[in-house]
């Protein structure tokens, strides 16, 4: 029985590897079946910023891995609509779309899933 | 109850390391199963199985291996964040042609399949960050 | 319970917080307990009392934050729904 589980992506994508782990955990979990979504806050949403170049730091380039997700069956990508406006991103900043949630809606998706990890 | 546990953080660098090992203690103690232990990030230096502890601090090391050779808790470890950080067992220290196996046996190195079968396995998944 | 959220430093308090539904819980936990130093509101409040203990914060904790033991960790996990663990 496939399980819903979502991922959290909070953190600015370069300063760790945090960014790059997850994601690789993320396209794993699309393999494997599960009701995978993504939900990006706070400075998580810089991952997304387009004309992103790893190349540039000797690095895989975050936002690139991100274009995967759809390929791998994960296609459910939200983010964080306070965090955008904090952070004075829009639609035409980023490079891949995704579906804009307020706090109530974010309260929502999280009470729908079995699994939530970073 | 069966639970699966996450370790993000480093021991030592991180305090998530050792609030995990105490919480799968407690639950071990309270009649849940660990299903499984996966190490992601730094959290797969709790492997490295040539650390020594000071005498005054406790072996967070040692308590994992406890965990696992005792209470047969699999300890598995992330084996793409493992090799960039120097975490190899026999197996992969013969593939890379690698001087040491720095990973202690009592951790077996496994892809990111078993993080997400760790997920669906479980009626919990309680992630332990850095 | 629904959700039970992780707290484990004062940073992830500000992800964590627009987010709590009144039906959940919050465990602080290593410098999460910080927090604990404040009133808090949106859910219940926990915070690990080892790590409290450790910090020199036991009689610093306010009146609306209750001390859990790792063995009542253990229980918030599985009286709730799903864990989501906040950092920063």
């Amino acid at each position: 029985m496939a399980k819903r589980i979502l991922f959290l992506l909070n953190r600015a994508p370069y300063g760790s590897s945090y960014a790059l782990e997850a994601i690789e955990s993320i396209l794993v979990a699309g393999v494997f079946d599960q009701e995978v979504s993504v939900l990006f806050t706070g400075a998580g949403l810089y991952q997304l910023l387009s004309e992103q170049d790893g190349g540039a730091i000797g690095g895989r380039t975050v936002g690139k891995m991100l274009g995967a997700l759809p390929e791998y069956g994960v296609t459910e990508l939200f983010a964080c609509r306070p965090s955008a406006e904090r952070l004075g991103l829009t639609d035409a900043n980023l490079c891949l779309p995704v579906t804009w949630l307020d706090y109530a809606e974010q309260r929502r998706l999280i009470g729908r899933q079995d699994v939530v990890t970073g | 109850m069966v639970i699966s546990i996450a370790v993000h953080g480093a021991p030592y660098a991180s305090a998530g390391s050792r609030t995990a090992l105490r919480f799968a203690e407690s639950a071990l103690r309270l009649g849940h199963r660990i299903h499984r232990v996966f190490f992601y990030h730094d959290g797969v230096l709790a492997a490295a199985g040539q650390g020594v502890a000071p005498q005054d601090e406790e072996d967070l090391h040692a308590g994992w291996v406890r965990l696992g050779e005792s209470h047969g808790v699999e300890l598995a470890v992330c084996i793409a964040n493992a090799l960039k950080r120097g975490m190899l067992d026999e197996a992969e220290r013969d593939r890379y042609e690698k001087d040491a196996a720095t990973a202690h046996p009592a951790f077996t190195i496994v892809g990111l399949g078993q993080l997400i079968e760790a997920m669906t396995a479980a009626d919990r998944f309680v992630t332990f960050a850095a | 319970m629904a959700t039970l959220h992780l707290v484990n430093k004062p940073a992830a308090w500000e992800g964590c917080h627009p987010l709590l539904d009144a039906q959940d819980a919050v465990l602080l936990i290593e410098d999460g307990v910080y927090l604990a130093q404040q009133a808090l509101s949106g859910a219940t409040f926990y915070a690990l009392e080892p790590d409290i203990r450790a910090r020199g914060l036991s009689q610093r904790i306010h009146t609306n934050i209750r001390p859990a033991s790792f063995d009542d960790f253990v229980g918030l996990v599985e009286g709730c729904q799903r864990v989501v663990t906040w950092s920063a």
